[in-house]
């Protein structure tokens, strides 16, 4: 008990006391924090890394994350909409497909979609990171389950009202799925800011990188590591999830990934 | 546009059509999921480096990868061990967690909180870290070896420790997903079921084996499907922490697939690759959803 609570707790531990020491207090190895602390330092040493780099890679972190989940949500939503309010040919097929596609593991598509944005120059261009977070495709089917979740009645009054299909979207649809959209934008944030293959294969510039791929850079001009800035850095690519983690907490629930809500 | 939807649509009373809602996923699902995968079979059966023009080679690549490539079948090995030992492992422990989860204590919602919250983890910042513990020379973890007057490990020169070190860092890291998982499942057992047992004189060990195991069945089948397909794709492990060595003994499939297509740039050589892990993945699958039906009609 012990031992596993040494294993789960100490990662944790260390690299918060790890943040607060310069180089050399780190390599003395002692489990209390650096004296005199050295986490402010840190910090500064790692904004001003080449140039302020990192505020590159956090700005483009969260704009990859926020501009992929919330666009990718919103398709995914208005393609649950059609599957729950249309009748058409081929329904059921089109949404095996979906469900099929789901399983396709990203890595046999990132090959083939990296030599297409070759030859539409996206790479080395956010839209090489942003093109694929907009296709979600396991949102589409939860978006088919909570829109499913919505009443009849709903739809049914808004049409005697007369409403368009798209204020029927907005002013009805919307806040019946509202919750369901949070938590998928969410975990689709989540998703984004922790995929490292995709910014890894299609971006070269440093400028362009998310923060999970530019702190795996970090190094002194000789390519040596410098850990007490790769920590530091970690750190606050570990932090926003943390504060949305603990903030958002009551929305991040994985039973959705078994259907077992 | 319109008389396509016309078309396909047969619409329920009033309304617009269907066009706008369906239309942006579609395009986007067509552009950039199943035109790179029809892309990717095709070029499966080239040769090409991106430069000159594609050279067509039938079923070479695959001949090639299954039969004339050692360093393939290592990587599939490697990735089979690595997902037999990590789906057991990955499926027990957080089991256990849920269960001390389940009861009330102080601090309750911090240990979860602390337990959960590292399957949300960047990867790269996860594995950083533990690369910096691990490490020879600076890391905590052989200074207390040698503290202790004990030979320190040489981590990642040595096969058998790298392995340990990569299902290591995997299980903390992606235990809490699991945990939660299980941990909902456990709040929806009624309480009656384990005071009937009790009644029968069933033990606590009996309970768990005839109340919790059976309740818990849906979930376990769900959270090895999943494990054995994402450890299928294990990668960020890999190259972060080990770079597939030592001498390509943590090499996967994924991993391969990298080097070759996007280090060597032989990319129908890696586009086939990609089929076939795509294809162990669909076999096992398939043989998943078997089982999985056999054991609903059982149930029946």
């Amino acid at each position: 008990m012990v031992l596993a609570s040494l294993y789960f707790i100490f990662p944790f531990y260390w690299l918060v006391v790890s943040i607060t020491k310069n180089t050399s207090q780190l390599f003395q190895k002692s489990i209390a924090p650096g004296v005199p602390n050295y986490f402010l330092e840190n910090v500064r040493m790692v904004l001003g890394y080449e140039n302020g780099v990192f505020y590159h890679w956090l700005r483009n972190s969260f704009f990859y994350a926020t501009a992929g989940a919330l666009v990718g949500v919103f398709i995914a939503a208005l393609a649950g909409f059609a599957f729950r309010r249309y009748e058409f040919y081929g329904k059921r097929l089109l949404f095996l497909l979906i469900l099929g596609f789901a399983m396709v593991p990203g890595y046999a598509t990132t090959l083939p979609l990296f030599m297409i944005f070759k030859s539409l120059r996206f790479i080395d261009t956010p839209w090489a990171i942003l093109f694929p977070s907009f296709v979600n495709v396991f949102g589409v089917y939860l978006m088919v389950t909570y829109w499913n979740q919505v009443p009849q009645e709903l739809f049914d009054a808004a049409e005697i009202d007369g409403a368009s299909d798209f204020l029927v979207f907005f002013r009805i649809g919307f806040p019946g799925i509202a919750t369901g959209f949070v938590t998928l934008a969410l975990l689709a944030f989540v998703g984004v800011w922790n995929n490292f293959f995709l910014p890894l294969v299609m971006l070269n510039s440093r400028a362009r990188m998310p923060l999970i791929l530019g702190i795996t850079t970090i190094t002194d001009p000789q390519g040596f590591p410098v850990y007490n800035l790769t920590l530091t850095a970690s750190f606050f690519t570990i932090l926003p999830l943390l504060v949305i983690f603990v903030v958002f907490q009551r929305f991040f629930r994985p039973q959705l990934y078994a259907g077992l809500h | 546009m319109r008389r396509i939807s016309g078309w396909l649509v047969r619409r329920r009373r009033e309304g617009g059509p269907i066009a706008p809602f369906l239309l942006p996923y579609l395009s986007f699902f067509s552009v950039f999921i199943a035109a790179p995968l029809i892309m990717g079979f095709l070029l499966s059966f080239y040769k090409w480096d991106l430069l000159s023009a594609p050279k067509f080679l039938g079923f070479g690549n695959y001949l090639y990868l299954l039969f004339r490539d050692s360093k393939f079948w290592t990587a599939v090995r490697n990735t089979f061990v690595f997902a037999g030992i990590s789906t057991p492992l990955l499926l027990v422990v957080p089991l256990l967690f849920a269960i001390a989860l389940n009861r009330d204590f102080r601090g309750r919602l911090w240990a979860m909180i602390g337990l959960i919250a590292p399957s949300f983890f960047p990867s790269a910042a996860v594995l950083l870290v533990w690369s910096w513990m691990l490490d020879v020379k600076v890391g905590i973890i052989n200074y207390y070896f040698q503290r202790w007057g004990l030979q320190p490990p040489a981590w990642l020169s040595d096969p058998t420790t790298t392995w340990l070190i990569i299902i290591g860092v995997t299980l903390w890291w992606s235990s809490g997903f699991n945990t939660i998982l299980y941990l909902s499942a456990l709040q929806k057992i009624p309480k009656e079921q384990y005071e009937a047992a009790a009644l029968d004189g069933a033990g606590s060990w009996a309970q768990f084996w005839h109340v919790t195991i059976p309740w818990l069945r849906n979930v376990m089948v769900f959270i090895s499907t999943m494990q054995v397909l994402s450890s299928f794709m294990i990668f960020d492990q890999i190259y972060i922490l080990t770079g597939g060595g030592p001498y390509g003994q943590t090499r996967t499939v994924v991993y391969y697939l990298y080097e070759t297509g996007f280090q060597r740039f032989q990319m129908g050589r890696a586009s086939a690759m990609s089929w076939l892990l795509f294809g162990f993945i669909a076999v096992f699958a398939i043989a998943q959803l078997e089982v999985m039906a056999k054991r609903v009609r059982a149930a029946e």
